[in-house]
C-alpha cells in the first residue's frame, strides 16, 4: 500500500534549550531498576553465556563419551604434572621396602611418567631370589611393584676356594641363589643339600628336586621329623635320570647317619618300612644305627654301628 | 546487504501504554513487526505521578514488544502530552542582504535563527519547533529562495515542556536501556498520520480524547499553527457515569463505549439498560437516557474547552479549517461523537481514518498516536538520509523512481 509523503515540519529542537541536553535523564545513577530492564540488559550476555556453557558441555561430552577409547593423552598430560608419591610395595616372600630401596631408589621428586618401569624391573628380576616381578603405574601418583620370590628348601655349601666357602639356598626349581631377607633361625632348619655331581664335576643344574621334595614333605608330616631330625639331603647317587639304575636318595639325620631311599620306588612303602624298623630297634633298646637301607627290592638293611646287618 | 532499523514507537497515556515496533528498510518501507498495548498505572493526565510503577508496565511492555517483533528496539520516539506542554508562535525577521534583493539561504537561516532565539524561562525546555509559511514582504510564499523582496520573516511554532518531567519520560525509555531519537507532542503524530497533505492546507483540527487528555492541533495552509491540551479525557467520562449510576469505573467505561449515545439523537426516552451491579447494589435498570446525557455534557464540555482555547488564541475561523474536525483517541469510538463535534464546532467532523493498509487489531483510533510516531520515524529517516548521501547510486535510483519511497509495505 502506498503511503503518502508527509511533510515533517515538526522537528525536534536542537538548540540550546532543547531536550536533548536534559543529561540528568542519562545519567546511570537515576536509573529505574525493573526486572524486565534487568533481562533485557543481560539477555545478550545471556545469549554468550549459553553458548560457552554449552561448548564446555559439548567438550565434556566428546572427551568422556567420544574419544574415550585413547586415553593415553590424558595420562600423559597428568602426569607430565604429577609426582610420584605411594609406592605399593608386595611380595610373597620375605624381601622388604628397605630392599627394594637399595635395588631401585625412588623418591618423590621423580615424576611418575619419567620413572622407567622396565629398568626396575630388570634390576629387581636380576636377583636370583625373584621369579618375576611386576611393575606398574597406578595413576595419578602410585608406582606398583609385586614380587614373586623363590622359596627354599635346602641351604648349599658353595666353595669359593680350598679355605673358604659360601651358603646359599636351594629353591624348589633348583634353582641356586644367595637368600636375602631370611631369619637365622629359618636358614638352620633348612636341611644342607648334597647335590649331584656331573660328569664334568659340577653341581649345577641341580636336578630332581620334584622327586625329593615329596619325600621329605612325607617326613616332614609324619612322626618321623622329631625322630630322625633330617640335617642334609644327598643327591649324590641321584642324576634324576630314571633310565639310570640305582637312583638314590639318602638323608642325613643326627641320629641316623644315613638313611638311602629308592628314588623310583613307593616313598609311602619306604616309610613303613622305616616306622616298622624305627619301632623294632625301639624295642631293642635304640641301638646305634649306621645305616638304613631302603632301596633294596622287597625288603630294607639295616647295618648297626657294631657291623651288624640285619634285614627287615 | 539491505539495511534497516528497528525502531519503536512510545506512547505512556493516562489510561493505556501502548507500542509499536517497526521496520524501517534501506528503500524507506516501512514494516510493523510489533505491538503491544498495556493498562496504564502512576499517570495522571499525562503526567507520570509513580515513576516505578510506569517504570514496572513500560518497560514489560517493550519487552513483550520486542519478543512479538523477535528482535530488539535500536531507537524510540516517544510521544508527549500533559498540562505542562505550551507552545508560543515566534516570528523571526531578517532582512535580504543581497544588493539585488534576491533572497539566498543565509537570508533563510538568518530568519529561521531569529525565530528560535527567544529564551524560555528556567526549568523549560524546548521540545519541537513547527515551522510555519515563509512570508516576503508580507506575502506568504512556500520557498522564498531566489524571489526577490526585501523583508523575509518565517513563524515558527514552538512547543516547550517542564525539564522535570520530560526527564521523568526520558529516564524511563533510559533505563531499560534505549535511546530517545526524538519527542514529538500526541496530538501532532495523530495529525501526521490521519492528515494527508490536501487536508492540512485547506485546514484542520485534529482532535485526540485521549483518557486523562484530550490533545489537538489546528491545521492551516499546511502547517500546524497551534496545539493545545485539555486536561479532561475518556476517564473523567467514565468516573461521571460510575458516580451518577453508582458503579465502579471499569463497569462504567464499559457501558461509555456500549451505550454512550454521545449526542442524544435516538429520542427513546424509555429505553433501558441493564446494569450488572455488586452485592450492595443489585442488577437494575437503567434509563438509556440518562448514560447519554452524562457522555454528552461531558464530551460537549471537552469540544467547548477545546473551541474557547483556539478563540482566545485568536484562530478560530470556521472558513481556514476546510477539512473540519478529526477525531481519534479512545474515545472517539464513543457513537454519534462525530455529530456532537459537528454540533459544537459548527464544522464537518469526522472519525480519523489512515489510508495504512494494516490488520484490524492495530487499525484503532487509540493507536494513531504511535502509528504517528512511527510516520513521523520514517520521515525522519529518509531526511537524514538525503543529508547523509552514502549510497550515491541507490539515491539516485530512488529520484527516478520515487513511488518505491515512503511505503508502508507488509504491516502485521
Amino acid at each position: 500500500m502506498k503511503f503518502s509523503k508527509r511533510s515533517n515540519n515538526a522537528v525536534s529542537s536542537k538548540g540550546k534549550q532543547s531536550w536533548h541536553y536534559l543529561k540528568a535523564a542519562q545519567s546511570r545513577r537515576s536509573s529505574i531498576f525493573t526486572l524486565s530492564s534487568f533481562f533485557r540488559r543481560f539477555k545478550g550476555y545471556l545469549k554468550y553465556g549459553f553458548a560457552i556453557v554449552s561448548i564446555f558441555c559439548l567438550t565434556y561430552f566428546f572427551k568422556n563419551f567420544v574419544f574415550q577409547v585413547t586415553p593415553s593423552a590424558d595420562i600423559e598430560n597428568v602426569s607430565q604434572l604429577t609426582y610420584l608419591k605411594k609406592v605399593l610395595f608386595q611380595t610373597d616372600g620375605v624381601l622388604d621396602e628397605s630392599w627394594l630401596s637399595r635395588v631401585a631408589p625412588l623418591n618423590r621428586k621423580m615424576k611418575l611418567m619419567e620413572i622407567n618401569i622396565f629398568e626396575i624391573k630388570a634390576r629387581i628380576e636380576s636377583y636370583d631370589q625373584i621369579i618375576q616381578a611386576k611393575v606398574s603405574r597406578e595413576f595419578p601418583d602410585t608406582l606398583k611393584i609385586n614380587l614373586k620370590e623363590s622359596k627354599p628348601i635346602f641351604k648349599l655349601n658353595t666353595k669359593v676356594n680350598e679355605t673358604s666357602s659360601v651358603l646359599k639356598l636351594v629353591s624348589l626349581t633348583g634353582d641356586v641363589y644367595e637368600g636375602e631377607g631370611y631369619s637365622i633361625e629359618y636358614i638352620k632348619s633348612l636341611p644342607y643339600l648334597i647335590p649331584y655331581q656331573h660328569p664334568n664335576k659340577k653341581y649345577l643344574p641341580i636336578k630332581g628336586l620334584e622327586v625329593v621334595t615329596p619325600l621329605l614333605d612325607l617326613i616332614d608330616n609324619s612322626n618321623l621329623k622329631d625322630r630322625i631330625p633330617i640335617i642334609a639331603v644327598s643327591l649324590k647317587s641321584f642324576s634324576a635320570d630314571p633310565d639310570f639304575p640305582g637312583q638314590i636318595i639318602e638323608f642325613k639325620s643326627s641320629k641316623i647317619p644315613r638313611i638311602l631311599f629308592s628314588a623310583y620306588h613307593d616313598f609311602y612303602v619306604q616309610i613303613d618300612r622305616l616306622n616298622h624298623i624305627l619301632s623294632y630297634l625301639n624295642g631293642l633298646g635304640n641301638p646305634d644305627i649306621e645305616r638304613i637301607d631302603l632301596s633294596l627290592k622287597g625288603s630294607a638293611a639295616v647295618q648297626l654301628k657294631n657291623g651288624k646287618i640285619d634285614l627287615f | 546487504m539491505a539495511y534497516s532499523k528497528v525502531v519503536g514507537a512510545i506512547e505512556i497515556g493516562t489510561s493505556k501504554i501502548a507500542i509499536l515496533v517497526g521496520e524501517i528498510s534501506s528503500n524507506n518501507t516501512l514494516n510493523i513487526i510489533g505491538h503491544y498495548s498495556v493498562q496504564s498505572k502512576g499517570v495522571k493526565k499525562g503526567i507520570i505521578v509513580d515513576l516505578h510503577s510506569v517504570g514496572e508496565i513500560v518497560h514489560h511492555a517493550i519487552v513483550q514488544a520486542e519478543n512479538e517483533a523477535g528482535t530488539k528496539i535500536e531507537e524510540v520516539y516517544l510521544a508527549q502530552t500533559g498540562q505542562h506542554l505550551s507552545g508560543v508562535f515566534n516570528v523571526g525577521t531578517a532582512n535580504v542582504v543581497a544588493s539585488n534583493g534576491v533572497v539566498c539561504q543565509a537570508d533563510v537561516d538568518k530568519a529561521k535563527e531569529d525565530a528560535k532565539r527567544p529564551q524560555l524561562p528556567e526549568g523549560r525546555s524546548f521540545i519541537n519547533h513547527i515551522r510555519n509559511p515563509y512570508s516576503l514582504d508580507g506575502v506568504k510564499v512556500e520557498n522564498p529562495i531566489h524571489m526577490e523582496g526585501k523583508r523575509l520573516q518565517v513563524g515558527y511554532w514552538t512547543i516547550h515542556g517542564d525539564n522535570k518531567i520530560l526527564q521523568d519520560s526520558l529516564r524511563l525509555i533510559n533505563s531499560i536501556p534505549l535511546d530517545v531519537e526524538d519527542m514529538i507532542v500526541a496530538s501532532i503524530a495523530c495529525g501526521n498520520v490521519l492528515l494527508q497533505e490536501g487536508e492540512k492546507k485547506v485546514g484542520a483540527l485534529v482532535i485526540d480524547i485521549g483518557g486523562g487528555t484530550t490533545d489537538f492541533a489546528l491545521y492551516r495552509d499546511g502547517f500546524v499553527v497551534y496545539t493545545g491540551i485539555i486536561p479532561v479525557g475518556g476517564d473523567h467520562i467514565s468516573n461521571d457515569l460510575s458516580i451518577g449510576l453508582r458503579t465502579n469505573v471499569s463497569t462504567a467505561d464499559g457501558l461509555k463505549l456500549r451505550e454512550g449515545l454521545a449526542i442524544d439523537a435516538k429520542k427513546d426516552t424509555k429505553a433501558t439498560v441493564w446494569l450488572i451491579g455488586n452485592q450492595s447494589i443489585g442488577d437494575r435498570e437503567i434509563p438509556l437516557i440518562s448514560i447519554h446525557k452524562i457522555v454528552e455534557s461531558r464530551i460537549k464540555e471537552i469540544f467547548e474547552l477545546v473551541r474557547e482555547e483556539l478563540e482566545s488564541a485568536q484562530l478560530w475561523n470556521t472558513d481556514a479549517i476546510g477539512t473540519g474536525v478529526i477525531l481519534t483517541g479512545g474515545s472517539s469510538r464513543i457513537e454519534c461523537i462525530d455529530h456532537l463535534a459537528t454540533k459544537v464546532f459548527e464544522l464537518k467532523a469526522s472519525i480519523g481514518m489512515h489510508t495504512w493498509d494494516i490488520s484490524e487489531e492495530l487499525n484503532l483510533p487509540e493507536l494513531s498516536t504511535v502509528l504517528g510516531l512511527l510516520s513521523f520515524a520514517l520521515g525522519v529517516n529518509e531526511e537524514k538520509k538525503k543529508k547523509n548521501p552514502k549510497n550515491v547510486i541507490g539515491n539516485l535510483l530512488r529520484n527516478f523512481f520515487p513511488a518505491s519511497s515512503n511505503q508502508v509495505k507488509t504491516i502485521s
